[in-house]
């Protein structure tokens, strides 16, 4: 090739425009399907701080999602365990004193017998576990805070056979419940957990173990009947009664701190889920400033591009015609 | 006027028809040849007793502007210059990345960030600990790998100036000789414009290592000087000396000696500074990149790195540290030592005792890093402690970065704006540099480039004074038969 047109510069300016509007063309079209500026470090004049806030900022939102589902479904766990308790203390609480109105000493021997089983249940709830993790256990997620009914029972029998009336033997029940050397000491889980991060700033606490007075409160009143089952008392109906009687009292006052725990736990809830829709907001938001940031206008970008094509097709145009222009063709 | 005076100026112009006919087709055949001058033949009638008898070919011009030759030499060195630096200012901040770019520094923080926070939530998970402990390995390795980037490019650009320094040196040596062949072929018509255009090539190949300023001197030599006025070449050329040196870390510098300096004829000459011997050149940016640039980039990774490594070991945040002893991450297996910050960019690793490939295990990571026993499995107290400190605002004391409170990502996102800033203004200085280059250029194409319609036309002007002249040689011997007739 000896060169376009004749005059020296030719040549060279022309392969260098051709070269300038090729690249230009190439960044507007990857700026138009992309979206963002070809060079984010111009677009932001060499700033990263706002861009990488952003992404930081981003980055922990995403993490704070495993955080709300997992500490979510952990409370979700509690108050599915506080319902089972809760709805079989009421119940047993309900039967027991209604058998006792009747004043026959078979239906107390009825509700007792009917009623042991709640211990156990409640025992089982506590011992729940969501996703392999114990959920009164505090830090020790990974044995089960209590061990199972029957040994409870085998603890707290000895203690209470000394007593000799009712409220002897439920004074004895209350106390080892609790004593941190009695219940507390049957107790293998950790202190409670301590708070997580589940949004910007906020974090929230699950930190209800066994050893809470609601539950501990509530299995007293319960292992009281379980014991009654087991032959507590068998010599004394009357004493029987009287302490199927305190157990049903101390269920029913220790509901309100059932309730109490429970409305804990939904406040727990609530604010997982204030997080939840929080940090949702949070991530839109943070998505739009950061395209802000880098963000290469589509209809300017289109507008330099159809530019671009216009000026290219001119210019091939030019090329085909400097090429002919050439005295020496004309000299033949 | 005698009939044979009048045949001598008839060959006379047949000769100067075809030495320009020569040198034209010589200037089409290299109409498209950089660096070719176009040449012209210089005629003059003769003159013999007073009267025209004839032409002369006096000589060859070559047609050259020596301002903007000069002009245009500089331009390209400090193309050359802006190109080197921009390209070093280029790849470093592609090595530390823009914060939305996966693996960058930015990024690593962020995943290790959301590794602790995942972990948090499930502190008895091993998977969760060990996303941690990978995490933390991941951007000490980013470190590791952006540190000894630099200082490979350091190394590459201490055998790019040991290549140029030899390049100049040769050139230097070729000016000097074919100022000598010049002088001793220049003489009146004869033709020296090819060693004249090996010289200006020589010339061109220096200026793009450093620019020079060409000065015109008797018999046709020239002398060169750079533009900060050191002379290179005025009879016996220069001789630059510089000694590669084979592996570069980051405590190799050239204050501490470590590194070669530029000597001139045996002498240290400075390379930066208002005594730099220079100028804007390819060479004075590959020691700027060398001494400077990769220098004051790798100090702001040891500043991010020693930020990293005292930021954790703190007792207060893991009882079970000893004072002293280094946290998650560590200088080659210690704690941070101040008089020690340069290189621990390149050093910095996870501490052995949390990490499973040097007999640690990640369970210290909830547990602390000096807990002999495993501890409660669902403690998330130390792990949240790390997420908070990695995002405190703690007081940088490194002098490689501006001073300031900031937090972990913040000191990520100084460090690359600091870097972005840098290859912006670079940036425009090389467009510039650039713009500047192609006008002389174009400028001096238009001066001393071929344009082949010239050459045509005058290809028509020489073919027409050959046809007269052969004319008039035909004419003289039909008349010269008429007299031998007689």
């Amino acid at each position: 090739m000896t060169g376009l047109g004749t005059t020296p510069f030719l040549t060279a300016a022309m392969l260098r425009q051709g070269a300038a509007l090729r690249s230009g063309i190439d960044r507007a079209s990857l700026e138009l399907t992309t979206g963002v500026a070809a060079d984010t470090a111009a677009a932001l004049r060499g700033d990263f701080s706002a861009l990488a806030g952003i992404d930081h900022s981003l980055a922990r939102i995403s993490a704070y999602a495993a955080a709300t589902a997992e500490t979510g479904l952990l409370a979700e766990a509690a108050q599915t365990a506080m319902a089972t308790i809760s709805g079989q203390s009421d119940e047993l609480a309900g039967r027991l004193l209604q058998s006792i109105g009747s004043a026959s000493g078979r239906a107390v021997s009825l509700a007792i017998s009917t009623g042991a089983q709640a211990f156990t249940v409640a025992v089982n709830a506590i011992n729940a576990q969501v996703s392999g993790r114990s959920i009164f256990g505090g830090i020790e997620v990974d044995t089960l805070p209590l061990p199972d009914a029957d040994t409870l029972l085998d603890r707290l029998a000895p203690v209470v056979a000394g007593a000799t009336g009712a409220e002897a033997a439920m004074t004895a029940i209350a106390d080892w419940f609790n004593d941190a050397a009695g219940y507390g000491d049957q107790y293998r889980g950790g202190p409670a957990r301590s708070a997580g991060p589940v949004a910007e700033g906020e974090s929230a606490q699950f930190a209800v173990t066994a050893l809470d007075p609601a539950l501990s409160g509530t299995l007293a009143g319960l292992a009281a009947v379980a014991l009654l089952d087991r032959g507590l008392l068998a010599s004394n109906p009357d004493a029987r009664i009287d302490l199927a009687r305190r157990a049903g009292e101390a269920l029913i006052s220790s509901s309100d701190a059932r309730v109490e725990l429970r409305s804990e736990i939904g406040v727990v809830q609530a604010r997982i889920a204030d997080a939840t829709s929080r940090n949702a907001a949070e991530k839109t938001a943070l998505g739009i400033a950061r395209l802000a940031l880098v963000e290469a206008d589509p209809y300017e970008t289109a507008v330099r591009l159809q530019d671009l094509q216009t000026r290219l097709d001119a210019f091939y145009i030019l090329t085909s015609r400097l090429s002919s222009l050439s005295l020496t063709e004309y000299l033949r | 006027m005698t009939m044979t005076s009048a045949l001598s100026s008839a060959l006379s112009g047949l000769q100067a028809a075809s030495r320009q006919a020569e040198v034209l087709s010589s200037n089409v055949a290299n109409a498209t040849t950089p660096g070719y001058v176009r040449r012209e033949v210089l005629l003059a009638s003769r003159v013999v007793g007073g009267t025209g008898h004839g032409v002369d070919v006096i000589g060859i011009s070559r047609n050259i502007d020596l301002h903007l030759l000069n002009d245009r030499r500089s331009a390209q060195a400090a193309t050359a210059g802006s190109d080197t630096r921009a390209e070093f200012l280029n790849a470093l901040e592609d090595l530390i990345g823009a914060s939305d770019a996966p693996g960058s520094l930015s990024d690593r923080i962020a995943s290790f960030d959301a590794a602790l926070i995942a972990a948090t939530s499930r502190p008895e998970s091993a998977a969760r600990l060990s996303a941690v402990a990978d995490a933390a390995s991941a951007l000490a390795g980013g470190l590791n790998a952006a540190s000894d980037a630099i200082q490979i490019r350091r190394q590459n650009a201490d055998a790019a100036i040991a290549a140029a320094v030899q390049t100049l040196n040769d050139s230097l040596k070729e000016v000097e000789r074919l100022n000598t062949a010049i002088t001793a072929h220049s003489g009146p018509g004869n033709d020296v414009s090819a060693l004249l255009d090996q010289r200006a090539q020589a010339i061109d190949r220096i200026s793009t290592i450093l620019p020079v300023r060409e000065i015109p001197r008797e018999d046709g030599r020239v002398a060169l000087m750079t533009t900060t006025g050191t002379l290179l070449i005025d009879g016996p050329a220069a001789s630059f000396g510089f000694r590669r040196t084979p592996t570069i870390i980051a405590e190799t510098t050239l204050a501490s000696g470590a590194l070669s300096g530029l000597t001139l004829n045996g002498r240290p000459a400075a390379t930066d500074g208002a005594m730099s011997v220079l100028g804007d050149g390819e060479l004075a940016a590959l020691f700027d990149v060398r001494d400077q640039l990769a220098v004051s980039g790798q100090a702001g990774l040891d500043a991010f790195a020693r930020d990293l490594v005292e930021r954790f070991s703190d007792p207060a945040l893991d009882p079970t540290l000893a004072t002293g002893s280094p946290g998650i991450f560590t200088d080659a297996g210690l704690a941070s030592r101040p008089a020690f910050e340069s290189g621990l960019s390149g050093r910095i690793a996870l501490n052995a005792a949390v990490d499973p490939d040097q007999g640690g295990s990640v369970t210290r990571l909830r547990d602390g890093l000096g807990a002999t026993t495993p501890g409660p499995t669902g403690d998330a107290r130390l792990l949240n402690a790390l997420s908070t400190r990695l995002n405190a605002d703690i007081a940088t004391v490194s002098t490689g970065l501006p001073s300031g409170v900031r937090n972990v990502a913040e000191l990520a996102s100084d460090l690359i704006s600091i870097i972005a800033t840098d290859r912006l203004s670079i940036e425009s200085g090389q467009s510039f540099a650039a713009a500047r280059l192609t006008t002389l250029q174009d400028l001096e194409s238009r001066e001393s480039g071929v344009d082949v319609d010239t050459e045509m036309q005058s290809l028509l002007v020489i073919e027409k004074s050959y046809a007269a002249n052969a004319k008039v040689l035909q004419t003289l011997d039909a008349m010269l038969n008429t007299l031998m007739e007689i």
